[in-house]
């Protein structure tokens, strides 16, 4: 049984209908993405994933659980952890905070101190600053520093919003270098992207979303060679 | 100027001239610290006035009516606070920002309407306290007390959960933090903590009457707290002592008074933004947090 299972899910705020019937699967061990226009619905699925916004149809069913029923609290506490889209760090806190915060749910601590050591080795970019108040980083160590913090919530499932929104194209490559990266036995990775030719080259399977409605699904190969993908993502 | 020099010159001169100011002093640094409590979690709640006036009638209450031992009586009056902040808090407590602040004014006004209106609140007359005692030593030796608990908090998994939810409360959310749970919590013990301050002025002045909570002194509040600062412990005491004791200490400009206590904030607000103290919490390391 695939780890996310999300089947004809429907999320609406007010009169809005943001999502109107998306489905889409990870298995363990994927990295999949879900790619398409500004104002797709693609940012409600994940917060709708994470408890923060509620669906008004359809199922999502988490390592055998139903969502629905999950707070957020709960569905960290499961392993399902979304990294927010624009690098929602805590812009006044340090470094070595914003890490901490990320393994609020766990209970190893001491375990936890040498994982944020290993994460600040791991991207070069934070290390040595430990102490730096986060608001004080660049925006591509900022989303570095996000997706680290998310990675210490020991995630089995890791969900990105646009982790490369508002980058340069160097560190558009690095990010999603730490991406694949990510990817292991225990943890996958569904991934939202308006960089449609990154997002494809690196996914196992993608999903194209067009306002609220997943219609294309394939390999990250297939859909890059889709004639319609190529016209309307590509722009080739 | 004669001010401070009484209070170098001649000190004990200076506590029977003042007493009622130093009494306010205390009071106001204990009801600062409530609205820390509150600010510290990300949330701009203006009923603290309002739980000091319960504390401060139940406390009485059970005090004069009841025969209930005084230091009982001023922590049900807390308690109260704290219990009733409760039912408020779920439905308020879904709001943020204005509307949270609009919303707890209005709770603010709800409690001095009731008193106005239940008979055994004395209506408008207010209450005596007929053998109250005017010592100051309680007010200062709780606000010591709590402003070090506080202190301490700070640097624990909940002061680490406050400030989190305050910075930004999405991102606290999706690391699994119980945002709902902590604004609560801070709510309530903010309660708890004014509901006490209010039962301790009670008995210090011997009489209460709605004109204690007054809208004015809801803002009061706010611009004590803000104008110290929140990033520790100490701004809010500072900020509420400064201004509390400002008007005594400006009296030279007799009937300009209130124009130059109101030039004096503009100046802070401008050239202080940050609060009198300012500064963020010290730095929390891993695995070093401090357990209360």
């Amino acid at each position: 049984m695939a780890l996310l299972d999300v089947r004809h899910l429907a999320v609406s705020y007010g009169a809005i209908e943001a999502v109107r019937d998306a489905s889409l699967a990870v298995e363990a061990g994927e990295i999949v993405a879900v790619i398409g226009a500004n104002g797709a619905g693609k940012s409600t699925l994940l917060s709708c994933l994470s408890g923060l916004v509620r669906p008004r149809a359809g199922t999502a069913v988490y390592a055998g659980r139903s969502l629905a029923g999950m707070r957020p609290p709960e569905i960290v506490g499961a392993g399902l952890v979304q990294v927010p889209e624009g690098r929602e760090v805590f812009a006044r806190m340090t470094v070595e905070e914003n890490l901490d915060l990320g393994a609020w749910r766990r209970k190893d601590r001491s375990q936890v101190a040498r994982e944020i050591d290993e994460m600040l080795q791991r991207f070069p970019i934070l290390a040595g600053r430990r102490d730096e108040l986060a608001g004080n980083l660049s925006g591509g160590e900022q989303q570095i520093l996000a997706v680290a913090r998310g990675l210490l919530a020991a995630p089995r499932l890791l969900l990105l919003d646009e982790p490369s929104l508002g980058l340069s194209p160097k560190l558009v490559d690095q990010v999603f270098e730490i991406v694949d990266g990510i990817r292991s036995e225990t943890t996958s990775v569904l991934l939202v992207e308006q960089n449609a030719l990154q997002a494809l080259a690196r996914a196992d399977r993608a999903y194209v979303m067009e306002s609220g409605t997943t219609t294309l699904a394939g390999t990250g190969k297939e859909l890059l060679g889709n004639p319609e993908v190529r016209l309307a993502y590509l722009g080739l | 100027m004669q001010f401070f020099i009484q209070l170098f010159s001649d000190p004990l001169g200076f506590y029977r001239a003042h007493q009622l100011l130093l009494a306010q002093l205390g009071i106001n640094a204990l009801l600062t610290l409530s609205m820390y409590i509150t600010l510290r979690a990300g949330m701009l709640t203006l009923a603290n006035v309002g739980f000091m006036a319960v504390g401060a009638y139940v406390s009485v209450l059970l005090h004069v009516n009841g025969h209930l031992p005084l230091p009982v009586a001023v922590l049900a009056g807390a308690l109260a606070a704290g219990l009733l902040a409760i039912p408020i808090g779920i439905p308020v407590l879904r709001l943020s920002g204005i509307f949270l602040a609009i919303a707890t004014i209005g709770f603010g006004q709800v409690v001095v309407g009731a008193i106005l209106n239940i008979p055994i609140t004395g209506e408008g007359r207010g209450l005596t306290v007929p053998d109250a005692s005017s010592s100051l030593l309680p007010a200062y030796l709780s606000l010591v007390v709590i402003a070090y608990v506080l202190w301490r908090l700070a640097r624990t998994r909940l002061g680490m959960a406050w400030d989190a939810v305050r910075e930004d409360s999405l991102a606290a959310e999706a690391q699994g933090i119980d945002v709902a749970r902590y604004r609560m919590l801070a709510f309530v013990l903010g309660a708890v903590l004014a509901g006490y301050a209010g039962a301790l002025e009670a008995h210090i002045n011997f009489f209460i009457d709605t004109s204690l909570y007054s809208f004015q002194r809801v803002v009061g509040v706010l611009v004590f707290a803000t104008l110290g600062g929140i990033g520790r412990v100490a701004g809010p005491v500072v900020g509420s002592t400064v201004l509390t004791a400002l008007p005594e200490v400006i009296r030279f400009a007799q009937s300009y008074r209130d124009a130059l206590y109101g030039v004096i904030l503009i100046a802070l607000v401008i050239f202080r933004p940050q609060g009198l103290l300012g500064g963020r919490v010290g730095i929390r390391r891993v695995g070093r947090r401090v357990k209360l």
